[in-house]
């Protein structure tokens, strides 16, 4: 049965109010007036020429009859000066609920506050939702304060692939210097040293290509350990030299990024292994060499480049990062870790974007985060809006979303989901914000996200 | 003259060696050398650098940066004082960066 156009004008209003439509009368639940009295407002909207005459007269004598505030000026010229049609009726109710949905979370309260708000308030707040002029960050300096540090030392700078690589490389040293001041007591001091690690020494020795018993004496003799222990030395000596030169350039970086004036991206990875370390780091060169973000010059935090000596510094600088910029690039991986996961929770948090990028080997990944993680949606603390992330699978798209993000040239699009509005962003089919249908939740939610009463 | 200090690195250097040392004499050995010993557990509120066990003697090894471990250092003595099986080994700056350099 086909629609009237009278049915499809009460149920975008409705939509507009806030209100569910309903199939007994989209504004059921809405209208305190008698039905003769919207007939004979609906009669001028749609007179018997077949035109559509909408003005703000008639818009707030409806609003009236559905128990709500009367919009202002600037309010109908902001959304509707344009509308000459039905259609053109149901796409502006459709842009004002993708920005009460951007902006409050609530379509109810979004009619209310920029429907009665003085023009200065009203233009501040559709301003956080108009495109941004690339100009503002062309004009800016390139950035090109950060030091690099060789690829292949990347990896120094972290624990495991680091640290840990030189404890275990000295560990050798040790032992192996030990055999040889008394080759009398090789068999004994490998007693002393137990299997366990004796076989661990083995595997850190094969790594560089040194056979070592990873039990019993073998064929070790003085000779032989003369010429093992002169090769270690000499790699643990350089390993230490080059970490230290990576560390050095690390620490000059991190006060770098403290001092900062601006910082656009965040990029929340996690590293552990060498691989990881260059993984990451060439990800980011990807992104932020691409032409589609390069003329903006943006500032952005390279963790791999950026070295803390203990893990309460490094945590303070990168939650200040954090802090300071607009957007966060998470980097999926198979196995996520507590710390990175949470930055993505914090960003959200702070109301601002998360584009999580997944490898292409993690399809399953990808989903989990665009529809079901549990972190994938979180409030803002400031606001109550629930927000959520973008979900890009390359490095390539991961540029072209944060150019939009940035610019704020995302377009979205509305669904009604198992009792929730979700606002998706077009091209990643990404949701980004949600309102509940439920009103008991909803009354629920908002009276006691206001209610300051101390805990 | 201002007194040696050992830098975290040295420090950390060192322990390893004392520690495989220790082991290599026979010792049952606690360290602070992740992945590799077992850490020893903490006196006195502080963690030593190095607690080795054989028969029924234990000796505290601890690795001296500079003045900045008077504390620790107080509390390891006060520990060992009133415990005769417990004898505290201190190795300072000059004696550990002379080891690690041979």
């Amino acid at each position: 049965m086909s629609v009237s156009p009278r049915e499809r004008f009460l149920a975008a209003l409705a939509k507009m109010l806030g209100e569910n439509p309903q199939e007994s009368g989209p504004l059921r639940n809405a209208l305190v007036c008698e039905n003769w009295l919207l007939s004979e407002i609906l009669d001028a909207v749609f007179p018997s020429t077949g035109e559509f005459k909408l003005d703000r007269e008639k818009l707030n004598r409806l609003l009236l009859n559905c128990e709500r505030q009367m919009i202002s000026e600037h309010f109908y010229s902001y959304f509707f000066s344009a509308v000459a049609t039905l259609e053109d009726f149901e796409d502006a109710v459709e842009r004002f609920r993708v920005r009460a949905m951007w902006l409050y979370g609530n379509f109810h309260f979004a009619l209310k506050k920029l429907g009665t708000c003085d023009k200065h308030e009203f233009d501040k707040e559709t301003r956080k939702t108009e495109p941004r002029s690339p100009a503002d960050f062309e004009g800016r300096e390139s950035f090109n304060d950060i030091e690099s540090i060789p690829r292949d030392d990347l990896g120094l700078l972290g624990y495991v692939s680091g640290k840990q690589k030189i404890v275990d490389l000295e560990i050798c040293v040790e032992l192996l210097s030990l055999l040889h001041d008394e080759p009398a007591r090789i068999a004994e001091i490998l007693r002393s040293v137990g299997t366990e690690k004796q076989k661990k020494v083995s595997e850190t020795l094969a790594e560089y290509e040194m056979p070592f018993p990873s039990s019993g004496v073998g064929d070790l003799d003085a000779a032989k350990l003369e010429g093992m222990l002169g090769r270690i030395k000499g790699l643990a000596e350089s390993l230490r030299s080059r970490q230290q030169k990576a560390i050095e350039i690390g620490l000059r970086n991190t006060h770098r990024y403290l001092t900062l004036p601006h910082l656009d991206v965040y990029v929340a990875t996690s590293m552990r292994t060498q691989e990881d370390y260059e993984n990451q780091h060439a990800f980011i060169q990807l992104v932020f060499t691409n032409p589609v973000v390069k003329d903006l010059k943006l500032r952005y935090f390279d963790p791999t480049l950026s070295y803390a000596d203990d893990r309460i510094t490094k945590g303070l600088v990168e939650m200040l990062m954090l802090r300071r910029a607009r957007v966060t690039i998470y980097t999926a991986s198979r196995d996520d870790t507590l710390g990175k996961d949470s930055e993505l929770a914090a960003t959200l948090a702070q109301g601002k974007a998360v584009i999580a990028y997944v490898p292409p080997e993690l399809d399953r990944k990808a989903e989990l985060l665009r529809v079901d993680h549990p972190l994938g949606l979180q409030i803002d603390i400031k606001t109550g809006v629930a927000h959520g992330i973008i979900v890009v699978r390359s490095p390539e798209h991961c540029a072209k979303m944060l150019r939009k993000v940035l610019l704020r040239e995302l377009a979205f699009t509305i669904r009604h989901e198992k009792g929730n509005f979700l606002l998706e962003e077009t091209e990643t089919h990404s949701v980004v914000r949600v309102v509940s249908d439920d009103p008991y939740l909803t009354h629920a939610f908002w009276t006691f996200f206001h209610h300051h009463d101390s805990v | 003259m201002q007194a040696m200090q050992l830098s975290v690195s040295e420090h950390d250097r060192a322990v390893r060696h004392y520690a495989m040392r220790m082991l290599a004499d026979g010792f049952e050995v606690k360290a602070r050398v992740e992945g590799w010993f077992q850490e020893p557990d903490t006196i006195g509120g502080y963690r030593p650098d190095i607690v080795a066990r054989k028969n029924n003697h234990c000796i505290i090894i601890e690795i001296k940066k500079g003045e900045i471990d008077w504390p620790k250092i107080k509390a390891l003595e006060a520990f060992a004082s009133i415990r005769p099986e417990f004898q505290l080994q201190l190795i300072t700056p000059e004696i550990a960066s002379k080891e690690l350099r041979r």
